[in-house]
């Protein structure tokens, strides 16, 4: 960043400079100011509070964290949203860079299949979530169908608790691999080939060539495709309302869905805003340790 | 030169704002949730009124149910809600209680709408603590459809059951999962279809003077009754919310249903040979659940004598004899009105007639309680669904709702 370059702080021109630079930024400061900065220490004055929209708020002290603790439907949306976590972000992970690698040949059709694996990411997640409840239905849903063409039978996923996050998971690792090869892609595409022409002349194979050659050099790019995803998944909302609005029996009641719960349908949103302060302390925990695991140079 | 035209042409504005003024109209905005077939109903009669009042113009907003609640309660509380409300009863006292919606006990005195000829259950539905906060949009009952061609199939007479031992043996008889369901019966998003089946034997969730009735002997039996046959014969998917109980019957999934007067039109295009019926008589009683959507006056639009004068207006309009027949030939949902239920033009629909019979012993589901929506996602729907799943016997599941239930209306 220039702005903090030490070696001009001390020049006037330099210091013209950085008021221009303050100029430049306003726009998009306020922005983050009104509609981030400001949403979240609101939020934060209200876990301390009851405001539920029909009463004035009152100062509770700790009471909503208290309550947090001891509510058994909260913790199962902890345990819910970790589940969702962990199933979606390493077989996504490994599935898109698998996918990124097998399309970064040269070959025929690569650029179709890049295409096509992309497409559900600009789709909007609604609209998908709304494909796949009418795929997975048992009546006449097309998954179901061609499941028991090679006599698999599957019952009702999105009814049946055993079942309904699997569902949910499967949807989102396909709708977001897309946008995660493209990262890989790129990242492959960054690597310098005089690496691999080094380690062939030191007689590595193709899966030395990827384990000592590749997957370093893909570091920082996995970092960020994780870092990513692990925020994402911690946010999931859209899919879970269109397909399960949280059920079966709270099954797929993820944290930011247990939220909705407390903001929009019973309007208690002081709880709502304590739940929702718990998810941006655990997300900013997340983040910083993975930011610290992976800040390492490129050996 | 210029600067004489530029004098004339703020004349002219000036003298075309002041006669705008003259024809000032009283806006009213109005929002409601009717987004399905029976919109261009709703429509219609809206553009009708704007066309007869032109010192009135009706906005309108029509929205999916689920985001109109999301909508409104965080728009009144920054005063920005609509002047009406099509609101669901079960939503009114929440409304109440926030402190937006205005009183309007003079409407029956005030318009050519007298309080006795609108069917008492709906003016009742939106009365709270003895005050009236609207008049009804739209009235219906629950009755039952059965699919003829599926009884016939089953060797059984194509008539409705009578009593529950008759809709049982019929409901057993006609499943054959997973390709025929006898009786369908959704869990969520849906009708009060449980509810009603537990009036019918005396019991229900919330009695009317707020007694916990969900874990009642009545309630379980009925309960029992229904969810062992779900487990035994598989008279039902579990799980079902609203939409797909419709589905289901309506691509000849499902042998009998339970809904409202708006299926109608879905079921006759999609070809069923089908027809509906009283729900059958309980151990106690013969129940159904009925539904109420209220016009619902805001705070601020009832604090303005000239919008709370034009919003009389359509009311009145609404609920006028023309309007009412209407509403219910162009929607199929009984009419508003007692006094025209036995008009030829009425008597003369397939279905009208029907279900305003089934009107007249509705009763509401949750109604009159501010906790509406917590009952419902916290208490009623968790228990029913980990009742069919299988994962709560009866008793313990409606035990455990009856403790929660108590925690939260004391």
């Amino acid at each position: 960043m220039f702005i903090g370059n030490p070696k001009q702080k001390k020049q006037p021109i330099a210091r013209h400079n950085q008021h221009i630079a303050y100029l430049f930024l306003f726009p998009s400061l306020a922005v983050f100011m009104v509609f981030i900065i400001y949403p979240i220490g609101f939020s934060l004055w209200s876990s301390f509070t009851n405001w539920s929209l029909i009463q004035s708020a009152e100062y509770v002290g700790w009471a909503n964290y208290v309550r947090l603790w001891k509510d058994q439907r909260f913790w199962n949306a902890v345990y819910n949203t970790v589940v969702y976590t962990v199933g979606v972000v390493p077989i996504g992970t490994m599935l898109s860079l698998a996918l990124a690698v097998a399309l970064n040949q040269n070959l025929k059709g690569t650029k179709f299949f890049r295409t096509a694996i992309f497409l559900p990411v600009v789709a909007s997640t609604a609209i998908i979530a709304i494909v796949w409840t009418f795929l997975f239905d048992p009546q006449i849903g097309l998954f179901v169908y061609y499941l028991s063409k090679i006599r698999i039978t599957m019952g009702a996923w999105l009814r049946d608790p055993d079942y309904a996050m699997l569902a949910i998971i499967i949807v989102s690792i396909w709708k977001n691999v897309g946008f995660n090869m493209v990262i890989f892609l790129a990242g492959l595409q960054g690597i310098p080939y005089s690496l691999y022409e080094a380690a062939k002349v030191d007689g590595a194979n193709r899966l030395q060539m990827f384990r000592y050659v590749t997957l370093p050099q893909l570091r920082p790019t996995t970092a960020f495709v994780i870092v990513m995803s692990v925020l994402g998944s911690f946010q999931v909302f859209d899919q879970i309302y269109v397909m399960t609005r949280g059920g079966p029996l709270y099954s797929t009641e993820t944290l930011v869905q247990y939220i909705y719960h407390h903001g929009f349908v019973t309007f208690q949103m002081s709880y709502g805003a304590t739940i929702a302060m718990f998810l941006l302390v655990v997300i900013l925990a997340l983040t910083i340790f993975q930011l610290r695991l992976f800040d390492r140079p490129i050996d | 030169m210029r600067s004489r035209r530029l004098v004339l042409l703020t004349a002219v504005t000036l003298v075309l704002l002041l006669a705008g003024g003259a024809y000032a109209k009283t806006t009213l905005t109005f929002w409601n949730g009717f987004t399905g077939p029976d919109r261009p109903v709703v429509e219609s009669l809206v553009q009708q009124f704007n066309d007869e009042n032109p010192d009135i113009e009706i906005e309108m907003d029509i929205m999916p149910w689920d985001s109109f609640m999301q909508k409104l309660m965080p728009s009144y509380i920054v005063g920005k809600g609509p002047d009406i409300a099509g609101l669901g009863a079960e939503l009114l006292p929440r409304l109440v209680e926030a402190g937006v919606l205005a009183p309007i006990d003079d409407v029956f005195t005030e318009t050519s709408v007298p309080r006795d000829v609108l069917a008492p259950f709906a003016v009742d539905a939106a009365t709270y603590k003895g005050k009236l906060y609207g008049t009804p949009m739209s009235s219906f009952a629950l009755l039952m459809y059965y699919n003829k061609d599926h009884f016939t199939a089953a060797g059984l007479a194509p008539e409705a059951p009578n009593n529950w031992d008759e809709w049982m043996q019929a409901a057993i008889k006609l499943s054959n999962p997973p390709q025929q369901y006898g009786m369908v019966l959704p869990t969520k998003e849906s009708p009060a279809v449980w509810p009603l089946l537990m009036w019918s034997n005396g019991g229900g969730i919330l009695g009317e003077d707020g007694e916990v009735l969900i874990d009642s002997k009545e309630t379980k039996e009925a309960v029992s009754f229904w969810a062992d046959a779900v487990h035994q014969h598989e008279i039902s998917p579990v799980g079902l919310i609203g939409p797909e109980t419709d589905k289901l019957f309506q691509t000849g999934k499902a042998s009998m249903h339970i809904v409202g007067p708006w299926m109608t039109a879905g079921f006759t295009e999609a070809g069923l040979n089908y027809d509906v019926a009283p729900i059958p008589e309980g151990p106690k009683t013969r129940a159904t659940a009925g539904g109420v959507t209220s016009m619902a006056v805001s705070k601020q639009a009832g604090a303005d004598p000239e919008k709370r004068k034009a919003v009389y207006r359509f009311l009145e309009f609404w609920n006028s004899e023309e309007s009412q027949i209407k509403w219910a030939l162009g929607a199929g949902f009984p009419p508003n009105r007692i006094d025209i239920a036995d008009s030829p033009e009425i008597m003369a629909h397939p279905w009208v007639p029907k279900f305003a019979a089934g009107l007249t012993y509705a009763q509401g589901y949750l109604v009159g309680t501010p906790k509406f929506s917590e009952i419902e996602s916290d208490v009623y729907e968790p228990a029913m669904e980990s009742i069919l799943l299988g994962k709560q016997t009866v008793e313990a599941a409606l035990d455990e709702a009856g403790q929660k239930l108590r925690e939260l209306v004391k």
